[in-house]
């Protein structure tokens, strides 16, 4: 991923763009740690709430990894199916420690 | 340059928004959620205000109707910027919102968003053509539908639901009512969010609701019927539920308006004390009235012995008088108290009506009270002893001609006096019901419960003998029928007698 690229094309100086996805990695972050809990407590209401919090963020910054992924732990929640919401936060998760840099 | 307020629930957005249009020389202010939004108008009037749909504590949609309901935030533009806005479009447009905007990538949005702000400059809000901005190029989120349709239902059921729900902060604050809670606490929704939930009681038992709230915070806590507040004139019970997950921390209070409730037990136990006045009241009557007989016996006597004797014989005339004046009121406490066993026969509540105004109507027109009487001829006849409801007719046009005589000027505005009758169901039995209600002085809450018993008066010494309105009710109730009472203090007094029609065929 190139995010001077996407700043171009988002319209935006390279460092207001950094400056963002940092914004966004770090809610994230504490986001994640709310879903983890929700997950565990199968609190459907609250994970899909936070997964329409990170997509809308996601879709802003075109983001599109962590778009799909955020798609994919709500559309995994609808369907009953939380075992693999689980193991898409974990990916998301991993996702999030590893982009120290971007 | 414009003061623009942003409210979205995710930081991202936020920054974004600051540093788009703080370029561009605007001032911008900033809020997570509706309730700090709320916080936020309290005190400034943006030009602009751009808000999320899905928010924690109050979300933007009733954001959008606070904001519309208040005449100092009439002027500012609303727009709503939402992801919501690809899934919902038709509930969107009857948000009360000036512009709406989906939410996508910066650069689609930031351009959308100077679209609107120039369009704000020359062209008038209510003309702009209500469309959604940005929809192009987003798909169609068929998840997001379906949970829309969840929370539509869930919002079916607490919309109609007979117990008021709100849900509060941490902080007490209101962030959600829904309509039964609105109607038992009075207050229209958008006043009452963000309102201090403690506010809503009078300020002596505020304290003791926020000790409920506060209490450890963890369990569920009642309070039940016997120790019910009040709101709005209804006595309510509370079941207070904490809520907390790892975000954030809320209370569920769940109100049951049990007035009505209280009203009945009050009754009963009304006609309780009223039963057993009797029984104490028949009884010294009774005692009494042998001793009075012996005393006006014995004074005729002394009568006829000092005929020669003119200062002898004022002072046994005296006696007479005053053992006559026992006499009468032993013989009205034993009309309360007892079922006279006189004949009953039909009669029409409009004559007995008539005849009774007769007697007072002259006095009420004197005093300038405007009397108006709307009694049907098709009422049935209904048995009655006619002179004893004439009488607790009296006693009552009597007491509503006191109180309204007694308000002051500057009170009273208009004094009128509605007479009804109408004919009434309750428990399976049909009663002809007639109301009298007058805009009067009112009757003190304190004393509501006691105005029937006997030798009980407000009037000033003198004025009134404290047995009316026993008298009335005692005569209501031999009729197997039913004296009811309702007064708010300086407003008004209703009084109802129904009396059974049932009786002509008994």
């Amino acid at each position: 991923m190139n995010s001077k690229k996407i700043s171009e094309k988002l319209g935006l100086e390279e460092d207001e763009y950094l400056e963002l996805v940092e914004l966004f990695i770090e809610t994230s972050k504490s986001d994640l740690k709310n879903l983890q809990s929700a997950i565990n407590n199968k609190n459907i209401e609250m994970i899909s709430g936070i997964a329409h919090s990170l997509k809308g963020a996601a879709i802003n910054l075109g983001l599109d990894d962590y778009l799909e992924l955020a798609k994919s732990i709500e559309k995994t929640t609808r369907d009953g199916k939380l075992e693999e919401t689980a193991k898409t936060a974990e990916i998301f998760q991993e996702k999030l420690d590893n982009s120290g840099s971007f | 340059m414009k003061k623009i307020l942003v409210v979205d629930n995710h930081p991202v957005m936020l920054k974004f928004m600051s540093n788009l249009l703080e370029k561009k020389g605007h001032q911008v202010l900033t809020a997570l959620d509706g309730l700090s939004a709320l916080d936020i108008l309290k005190t400034n009037i943006p030009d602009v205000i751009f808000a999320d749909l899905v928010m924690p504590n109050i979300s933007g949609e009733k954001l959008c109707r606070i904001v519309r309901s208040k005449p100092e935030l009439k002027e500012v533009f609303l727009v709503i910027l939402s992801a919501l806005a690809v899934e919902d479009e038709t509930n969107l447009l009857d948000y009360d919102a000036d512009a709406f905007i989906a939410k996508g990538p910066f650069d689609k949005m930031g351009d959308h968003i100077f679209t609107i702000l120039e369009q704000l400059d020359t062209v008038r809000p209510h003309e702009m053509p209500k469309e959604i901005l940005g929809r192009k190029n987003l798909y169609g989120r068929q998840i997001t539908k379906e949970l829309l349709a969840s929370k539509n239902h869930f919002e079916a059921t607490l919309n109609n639901i007979s117990e008021g729900i709100l849900e509060l902060t941490a902080e007490f604050k209101i962030i959600y009512a829904n309509p039964a809670a609105v109607s038992i606490i009075g207050i229209p929704e958008e006043t009452l969010l963000s309102k201090d939930f403690t506010k809503l009681f009078i300020e002596k038992h505020q304290n003791k609701i926020k000790g409920l709230l506060n209490f450890q915070k963890e369990t569920q806590r009642m309070v039940t019927h016997d120790a019910s507040f009040e709101i709005n004139n209804n006595q309510v019970m509370l079941n207070i539920i904490p809520i907390k997950n790892d975000v954030h921390k809320s209370i569920l209070i769940i109100l049951k308006n049990i007035t009505s409730q209280k009203q009945i037990e009050a009754q009963l136990q009304h006609a309780q004390r009223m039963e057993a006045i009797g029984t104490l009241a028949a009884g010294v009557a009774h005692e009494i009235n042998n001793p009075i007989s012996g005393i006006i016996g014995y004074a005729e006597i002394l009568k006829d012995l000092n005929q020669e004797q003119p200062a002898e014989k004022d002072i046994i005339n005296r006696i007479i008088k005053e053992a006559d004046r026992i006499a009468e009121i032993v013989k009205n406490l034993l009309s309360f108290a007892r079922n006279r066993h006189e004949e009953k026969n039909p009669a029409n509540i409009k004559d007995i009506l008539s005849s009774t105004l007769g007697l007072i109507e002259k006095r009420l027109i004197k005093d300038g009270i405007q009397l108006s009487v709307d009694v049907p001829d098709s009422l049935p006849d209904i048995k009655v002893r006619s002179h004893e409801i004439q009488q607790v007719f009296l006693n009552i046009l009597n007491n509503a001609h006191y109180g309204l005589k007694q308000k002051p000027l500057e009170l009273s505005g208009e004094k009128f006096l509605n007479i009804k009758c109408e004919i009434k169901e309750v428990e399976g039995r049909n009663f002809i019901r007639t109301t009298i209600y007058d805009s009067g002085t009112g009757i003190p809450k304190n004393i509501l419960n006691k105005i029937c018993d006997p030798f009980f008066s407000t009037k000033p010494p003198g004025k009134g003998t404290g047995l009316g309105l026993s008298i009335s009710h005692g005569i209501v109730n031999n009729h197997k029928g039913k004296l009811l009472f309702e007064a708010l203090e300086g407003k008004y007094t209703k009084f109802m007698v129904d009396l059974p029609i049932d009786a002509v065929q008994s």
